[in-house]
């Protein structure tokens, strides 16, 4: 069922908070205020097949709110919905259709790897008669077919990482939430497991996924959220996001005229700011108009007599957003 | 059979006191917190997966008991009664280890679980046979019951111990009916097993800011299921009827007391409250738990002196003025220091610990000085020291009344206002709670 929404189309919602609030004390003793807020009138709408990036700095409550949606802390106020079902109200249902990963988490080391997943089978009530087959589907996905038989504690840090997400998708949730799953896997291991969400993703899941990984994040999520000191500063579209604020397209010319003065002829022509030199002969500027004038703009420096040979916009990262919003609306 | 009783209870009760508490340390309690289990299935999962392998090693020696029973002629009866009595009382023994390791800390629980588990083994011993005509509570009595030779239950004269003095079989009395040891224990194991599950089941899949061992209608009804323990294996035919109901209501002291603390609320739960508008600010709200704690003093105080009043045993020392008086001294004892520990619980940081902490130095140095003063030994003295130390009110005899009463109203309009007084002192706190700035913005206006 799809819902609309003016002329568009919206898909349904996956997880939906309403006016989410947490608020805990903090120790006695402790500099400032009494109590801190973990989400402050959180409102946020992740549809189904998202993967959701939930983004902020340590003690954002990006935790709480992840433990609040698998119906692990009650919200102080506030509603949240996950498949159409209220957390709060029927966690048991709710439950069953999420895949949880803790940020920090051990596995029973002295369980055979099967063994840790048929446990679990169990315990999401799957029919039995299904668990062996789905037990061989999800160690092929992680890439543990090779280890079925093994014991966990002899496992690498990345296969366990592995591991746990087998657990959470064994009862094949329509939502999975993975709180920093990449931490303290190699460079290996996080394209794997970037490879891992994309497959996850394409086979109906939706993922929210925090992580400190911005990069990481940015080639995984279709969607973000900025949270900060509880408060959402920032929720949409990636490529909305990183889109938002920029006024002026930035861009950089790389040329094969050695003595050509790419600079000063920049700086001269009008639209162009911010221009500054790239190696080896090239230069980034901010351009104020649109595609036309920067293909007269381009013309017009072939005609001046230099050798452009690449033409290309430079994006914002969703580190330089996240810093940029961070800096300026939270203090 | 003693050999199997010890692993299975003291080992199993071990297991069960670590149970959740090494699952919390391995972040491993969340994976099964967010699965499909019900509540009910993860308690049963736990009160019988933590000590299987104790449960194992008595199926080991069960066969070595078996030999000994048939060597020594037991009769087989009593053997199987004697291995249900195991079994049921270690599984209310767990129940109540699992309740500890999901509550408390775990240097905490080990330490109070084992603690309690020693004097459940020691229980034999020091069974206290001089209020209830009701013998040992403790599994380890199990060893006895297998070598027992017959089911005849036999009323005892008055004033004799139970049947550990011997001649008289296992016999318990209930309301005035003997009934054999072995039905009692089986009983009141399976009771209190599905008291302590319920309290497992109630919480364990909860948020740990939100555990709540009972409801405060559950938490009431467990009061006067001890209480009808209490009044039903009473040894009313021992005391006198002013010395029965002082040992009633001691009794219930510690009871009531820890049904206070179940049905505090902690600043978690207060936010919450006034978050969904659930909660008024209030005189109602700043004098809770009184409203619970109060019925359940009250009923559990009362219905003895009901009792006595009925069954007539009335002595010279009787008046049931005082032992009214006595009942209400006893609530607002109870309110006072209740209400207390609800006020420091709402403090920043949640100090229930240093409040039952203050408590504890309080009754000892006020118990150090009065008793210096001799204030304990005279009619007049005793009534000024309950004034800080209600307990004092057990003492009270009808002559003592006649003198000072005066006295004692005074140390009741104290508890009335010493109990006003934290009150005001968790309006105050509920006030600062509820603020303006201090509760989420959606729900600042339902507040």
């Amino acid at each position: 069922m799809f819902l609309e929404r003016g002329n568009s189309v919206e898909a349904p919602a996956a997880i939906l908070l309403e006016n989410l609030s947490k608020v805990y004390d903090l120790p006695p003793g402790s500099a400032g205020a009494a109590q801190a807020v973990a989400a402050d009138n959180l409102n946020l709408r992740i549809a189904e097949r998202e993967v959701f990036g939930l983004v902020g700095p340590n003690g954002a409550g990006k935790t709480t709110t992840l433990k609040m949606i698998c119906g692990l802390l009650v919200p102080t106020a506030g509603r949240i919905v996950v498949n159409g079902v209220d957390v709060e109200r029927d966690p048991e249902a709710a439950q069953g259709g999420i895949g949880y990963l803790a940020d920090f988490f051990s596995l029973y080391d002295d369980l055979k790897v099967w063994e840790y997943l048929d446990y679990f089978a169990h315990a999401y009530k799957m029919a039995p008669e299904t668990i062996a087959g789905r037990i061989t589907d999800v160690l092929r996905l992680m890439g543990l077919e090779g280890k079925r038989g093994a014991f966990i504690g002899a496992l690498s840090r990345g296969m366990k990482q592995r591991l746990g997400i087998g657990r959470a998708i064994i009862h094949d949730p329509p939502v999975l939430v993975l709180d920093e799953p990449a931490v303290g896997l190699d460079p290996k291991g996080r394209i794997e497991f970037r490879q891992l969400v994309h497959e996850l993703n394409g086979r109906g899941k939706t993922v929210l996924i925090t992580s400190h990984l911005l990069h990481d994040l940015e080639e995984m999520c279709t969607s973000i959220a900025i949270i900060e000191k509880g408060r959402l500063l920032r929720s949409g579209r990636l490529e909305q996001i990183l889109g938002e604020g920029v006024r002026e397209r930035r861009v950089r010319i790389m040329v094969a005229s050695p003595g050509f003065p790419l600079v000063e002829w920049l700086s001269r022509r009008e639209g162009v700011t911010g221009v500054t030199g790239a190696a080896p002969i090239g230069a980034q500027f901010s351009f104020a108009g649109g595609p036309s004038e920067l293909a007269s703009l381009v013309k017009a420096l072939v005609v001046a007599g230099a050798s452009v040979y690449a033409v290309e916009p430079v994006g914002e990262t969703l580190e330089k957003v996240v810093m940029g919003l961070s800096r300026g609306e939270v203090t | 059979m003693a050999a199997q009783a010890f692993v299975l209870v003291l080992g199993g009760g071990l297991l069960s006191l670590l149970a959740i508490q090494r699952e919390k340390e391995m972040n491993t309690f969340d994976f099964q917190r967010v699965t499909r289990l019900r509540p009910l299935e993860l308690a049963f999962g736990k009160l019988f997966g933590a000590p299987v392998l104790m449960y194992f090693i008595v199926l080991c020696l069960m066969p070595a008991a078996l030999v000994g029973a048939v060597v020594g002629h037991a009769r087989p009866t009593f053997v199987v009664a004697a291995y249900v009595v195991v079994v049921l009382g270690a599984i209310s023994i767990h129940a109540l280890a699992l309740l500890l390791s999901l509550l408390l800390e775990r240097g905490v629980a080990v330490t109070g679980g084992v603690l309690f588990l020693i004097v459940l083994w020691l229980n034999p011993l020091v069974a206290a046979k001089f209020w209830l005509d009701l013998g040992s509570l403790s599994p380890f009595l199990a060893s006895d019951l297998s070598t027992q030779m017959t089911w005849a239950v036999m009323p005892r004269p008055p004033g004799t111990t139970i049947y550990m003095s011997g001649g008289y079989g296992m016999t318990d009395v209930l309301f005035g009916w003997p009934v054999h040891h072995a039905a009692v224990v089986v009983v009141l194991y399976a009771s209190f097993a599905a008291w302590f599950l319920l309290a497992v089941v109630r919480n364990i899949k909860r948020d740990p800011a939100g555990y709540e061992i009972f409801t405060p209608a559950q938490a009431l009804g467990f009061l006067l299921f001890i209480n009808l323990i209490f009044i039903g294996f009473f040894r009313w035919s021992r005391w006198s009827a002013s010395e029965a109901q002082a040992d009633l209501l001691g009794l219930n002291t510690s009871l009531c007391f820890v049904l206070g603390v179940a049905l505090l609320r902690n600043r978690d739960r207060v936010r919450r409250l006034y978050a969904r508008g659930r909660l008024s600010s209030g005189w109602l709200a700043a004098a809770w738990p009184a409203p619970y704690l109060g019925a359940g003093t009250l009923v559990v105080g009362l219905v003895p002196v009901a009792i006595l009043q009925v069954i007539g045993k009335l002595d010279g020392e009787w008046d049931l003025g005082v032992a009214l008086f006595r009942v209400a001294l006893f609530s607002a004892w109870l309110l006072r220091d209740i209400l207390y520990l609800q006020w420091m619980n709402l403090r920043r940081g949640g100090r229930l610990r240093v409040g039952l902490l203050y408590l504890a130095v309080f009754y000892i140095c006020a118990g150090i000085v009065f008793g210096t003063l001799n204030l304990f030994g005279t009619p007049r003295g005793l009534a000024f020291t309950a004034v800080l130390m209600p307990p004092a009110v057990f003492s009270l005899r009808l002559g003592a009344w006649a003198e000072t009463w005066d006295a004692w109203l005074v140390a009741l309009c104290a508890q009335i206002l010493i109990a006003g007084i934290f009150g005001s002192l968790q309006r105050r706190t509920l006030a600062d709670l509820s603020a303006p700035g201090r509760l989420p913005i959606a729900a600042a206006g339902a507040a």
